[in-house]
Parts: structure tokens; sequence; C-alpha cells
């Protein structure tokens, strides 16, 4: 029974966790853009995080090596550093954009001057990573994050043709001028990148070694790579509806976090339009304090050093000021004025180029039988594990030629 | 040294095509009055969904102030580029408008809480969307 409820959390907490700022506002343009056109991309997406999430876990219970150390171990040092220079980069950027986000909901919420929500919600999110053990911190933004619900039901109540939506599994292209074409590989790759973004996967092998899983959970881990995704990509589903059902109609194309959020309580009243509000909140808050600490693990486990959230600050002194700098830096970009939307085209975009590198030793440690032993992949899993890896290299070439050409997706 | 040089022009380049005085391209001005056209709906739908009692009183005033923001960001940039040599007549049409939905935004920013007053709004900003929503197809 215990075991049950322990699996249920995870998966709730996968779920809550599962949406950030790049999902939301992705996938509700995209759904204003193309209506369900693009749902083969989150299919795809949600089937390639669940692959190499199991697999991330899987790797890091059995050879008890995070994502950066099988980044260093399989690439070398030279092309390992540069995967951890960008990396590193790319979730500086991506806190600076939640932790801007972030502010953006907290002045809708209370009317709070946003320069001073700023500056409270880093301090918040700093005094709580280094306050509380990694599970709560885990927990209580993920469960808080179900919140987002409303989004889908949202979605419901407007009543989705169910037609066209499984229409939409088949990718098609409506209009075949050129500009349009190209806005929709824009926003497929987007819509991808964002559902496989690294530090997810960084943040989810980190986790399963901070919480001590043995062999005996490679179970769970699979139930909570799996389930988890999937419902969490139920609910980018529900945001491509209400893009497709609240926006496009209307000629509108979001481009302000505020005009997403609406979107989520469209059908409703306050109580709803504050439960999106909180559920986007605690959602961009998680993937702030995500992408901060994922920034620490990955420089402490490329260096070999030691790391462990739950670990004494003392002992652990690299990874305690790596993940406070990410904060204090991430505010300093947030402060600047650069819109948080802005940085999440460009983390999206760079995530994607750069994800091949972290991917890629994780497929080859997951098919080694001398360090995986009996949980090594299966024929199955080293080939679907491929196939995702050539669609992200394909992606990763096409991202920045996308973003060129159509001025980062603006239609 | 070569590369130092390389680097500096690279870098001056990379500037001067950020330049405030390159001239727009009938491109960028549709996807820019696209965008305030966009705009100008989403201020309706919000203008709706507050008349109707349905958004918090922090929430009106924050989305307000975004999208008043939003618009002066695309009309600072229009203003500051040069017209198309072949659009002049609708970089001029859509800028005016631009200027007209960025006052009324600024305007609705102190009194989004009349509520009463709203439905006038309502019509001012759908004529400024028509109208371009008109430059826009002329392109």
């Amino acid at each position: 029974m215990k075991k049950i409820l322990g699996i249920t959390l995870g998966i709730m907490t996968a779920l809550g966790g599962f949406v950030d700022l790049g999902q939301i506002v992705f996938t509700t343009q995209a759904g204003a853009l193309f209506s369900y056109e693009l749902m083969w991309a989150i299919l795809l997406g949600a089937v390639a995080i669940i692959v190499y999430m199991e697999m991330c876990g899987r790797v890091a219970v059995v050879a008890k090596e995070p994502v950066f150390a099988v980044v260093r171990t399989r690439l070398g040092f030279s092309l390992g550093l540069a995967t951890l220079i960008a990396s590193n980069l790319l979730n500086l950027i991506t806190c600076a954009a939640e932790i801007g986000g972030v502010a953006i909901v907290l002045h809708l919420l209370t009317g709070w001057p946003e320069k001073l929500v700023l500056i409270g919600a880093t301090v918040t999110f700093s005094a709580m990573v280094l306050l509380f053990r990694f599970q709560w911190i885990e927990r209580t933004l993920g469960l808080s994050g179900l919140m987002m619900i409303v989004f889908a039901v949202s979605a419901v109540v407007l009543h989705p043709d169910w037609g066209q939506l499984a229409r939409g599994l088949l990718p098609s292209v409506s209009q075949p001028d050129a500009k349009h074409v190209l806005l929709y590989g824009y926003f497929a790759v987007g819509i991808f990148s964002a559902m496989l973004m690294e530090y997810e996967v960084h943040f989810y092998s980190s986790g399963a070694i901070e919480e001590d899983w043995t062999t005996k959970d490679l179970g769970e881990n699979f139930m909570v790579a799996s389930l988890g995704s999937v419902l969490g990509s139920l609910l980018t589903v529900g945001l491509l509806v209400l893009g497709a059902l609240v926006f496009r109609p209307r000629g509108i194309f979001p481009q302000i976090l505020s005009t997403t959020t609406m979107a989520g309580a469209f059908p409703f009243a306050e109580k709803a339009l504050i439960m999106a509000l909180l559920g986007t909140l605690a959602c961009i808050s998680g993937a702030a304090v995500e992408t901060a600490l994922s920034g620490a693990y990955n420089v402490c486990q490329f260096f070999n050093l030691k790391w462990g959230k739950n670990q004494p600050i003392k002992s652990v002194p690299v990874f305690t000021a790596t993940w406070l700098a990410m904060f204090l830096f991430a505010l300093i970009i947030a402060l600047t004025g650069v819109r948080p939307l802005q940085l999440v085209n460009i983390s999206i975009v760079f995530g994607m180029v750069i994800m091949p590198l972290t991917y890629y030793p994780i497929l080859r440690i997951a098919a080694d039988k001398n360090v995986m032993g009996n949980h090594v992949n299966s024929k199955f899993d080293t080939i679907i594990g491929t196939v995702f890896l050539v669609l992200i290299t394909a992606a990763a070439l096409a991202a920045i030629p996308l973003m060129i050409v159509t001025h980062s997706g603006q239609p | 040294m070569h590369k130092t040089t390389l680097l500096v022009c690279l870098a001056l380049a990379a500037l001067a095509s950020c330049s405030h005085d390159r001239p727009l391209s009938r491109d960028e001005l549709q996807s820019k009055l696209i965008s305030a056209e966009s705009l100008a709906s989403e201020t309706n739908t919000f203008l709706q969904f507050v008349r109707q009692g349905r958004a918090t009183d922090p929430y009106s005033n924050g989305h307000i102030e975004y999208l008043s923001l939003e618009i002066g960001r695309i009309a600072k940039e229009l203003h500051e580029a040069h017209p198309p040599a072949d659009a002049e007549p609708q970089y001029r049409k859509g800028l005016s408008q631009v200027d007209a939905l960025a006052a009324e935004l600024n305007q609705l920013r102190g009194r989004i809480q009349r509520r009463d007053e709203l439905a006038h709004d309502q019509e001012q900003i759908a004529g400024i969307r028509d109208t371009l929503q008109q430059a826009v197809s002329s392109l």
C-alpha cells in the first residue's frame, strides 16, 4: 500500500512538474496558429521523453552515474566541457525566463510591483532550496502544479472537435505556402524541444540518486516516467486546444503570459482565473528551481565533486555556490527588463541545438551491457532510442535556420 | 591579429544589421501589423472578460499594463524604422492605428475598473482592429 502511494505521489509530482513556461507559450501559440495540426509533435515529444527519462533513471540507479558524469565519460573531456558550458548557459537563460514569468504571475495575483516580487521570489526560492530536503521541494512544487488541471478542464468544457484532434496526430499542413510551412516547422521543433528540455532529465536522474533509488525501484522509475509524462502531455494537449478554441477564432497570437493564463479560465469566473494563475505560478516556480539545481548538479557531476541537496551545505560547497550563483545571475538577467518570452524562445531553440550531446551519451551507456548488466536496454529500447536520437538531431539542425527565417516564429 | 579584426568586423556587421536606420521589409511590416492586430483582439476579448466580472482587480490592472507595454514596444519599433519603399502608404496607415491603439490602452490603464464604460472602448478598439486588418491585407 505504501509503495502504491509512493508511486502515485511520484506520478502526480511528475505531472505537476511537467509543464513549464516554454511549453505554456509554444503550445498555446501553436494552437492559435495551426489549430490541432501539431498534435503529432506533442505525441512524438511525449514518447521521446518517456523513453529517455526512463533510460536516465535506470542508468542513474544501476550505474550510479547521473547524466553529466555519463557525458564526461562518453564524450571525452573537451566535448563534454563544451556541452557543460552550453547546458549551463541554457539553464541560466531558462531560469531567468522562469523567474521573470514568476514575477509576472505574482504581479497579476497581488498587484505588487513586478521588480519587487522578482527579487522576493528569487530570495524565497533560494531559502527554499537551502532549508528544505529534496523530496519536499520536488513534491511541494510538483503537487501545487496540479492546479494547472484547470487548463485541461477548460479545454474539455469548450467542446473541442475530437475527430479533428485525432486527425492532428498525423502531420499535415493546411496551407502549402512557404511562410506557413516554415512557421509550422518552427513550432513543431519548438513543441518537441519544450517537451524534451534537458534540465528535466538532468534533474530526474540526479533526483533518483538523491532519493537513493535501488534496482528494486526500477518499476517505480518506469511508472513515474511513463504515466507522469503521459498525464503531463494531456495537459499540454489542453493548452493546444485552448489556443485553437480561444485564440484562433479571434485572430489572437498570444504574445504575453497574462493572455495565456486567461485562456485557462476562459469558460469560468474569478476563482478559475486565480487557480490558473496559481497553477502557472507553481509550474514555472518548479522549473526555476529545477534549472538552478540542474546547473549545480551538472558542474559537480562533470568535475566529480561531491553534490547533493540532502547533504550538509558545508560538505558540498561548490554545489551550493553554483545553484546560488544560478539564481543570482538569473535574477540579474531578469532585472534588466528582457522579456521572459523572448528568453524562452532563445532557450527552446538553443536547447534543441545541444540536445543530441546530452541524449547520445545516455543512449550509449544504457545500451552498454558491461555497465548496465541485466538492466541493459532491450533491442526495442535501443532501436526506439536511436530513432528518437535521429529525430532530435534533425530537429537540432533545423532549429536555428527556422528561427532566423521565421523571425522567432512571428506570424 | 587577423582573427581579432575579423571578430570586430563581424560584431560591427551584427550591430549594423540591428541598427534602427535599416528599412523595414514588407514582410517585417506585415508581421508587426499582425502582432498589433492580435493585441487589439486580445484587448477586446479581455475587456469582455472584465465586463462580465470574471477578472480579479490585480489581474485586470496587470494585464492591461502588459498589453499597453507590448503595443508601446511595437509602436516604438515602427517609429524607429524606415518605411518599406514599396509599402509606404500601408506603413503610415498601420502606424497611425498602432499609435491609436497605444493611446487607447494607455487611457484604459487608469480606468479598467469602470466596467460600464468599457463597451465604448471595445467599439473603438474593434474599429482600430478592422483598419489594421485592411492594412495587413493590402500588403
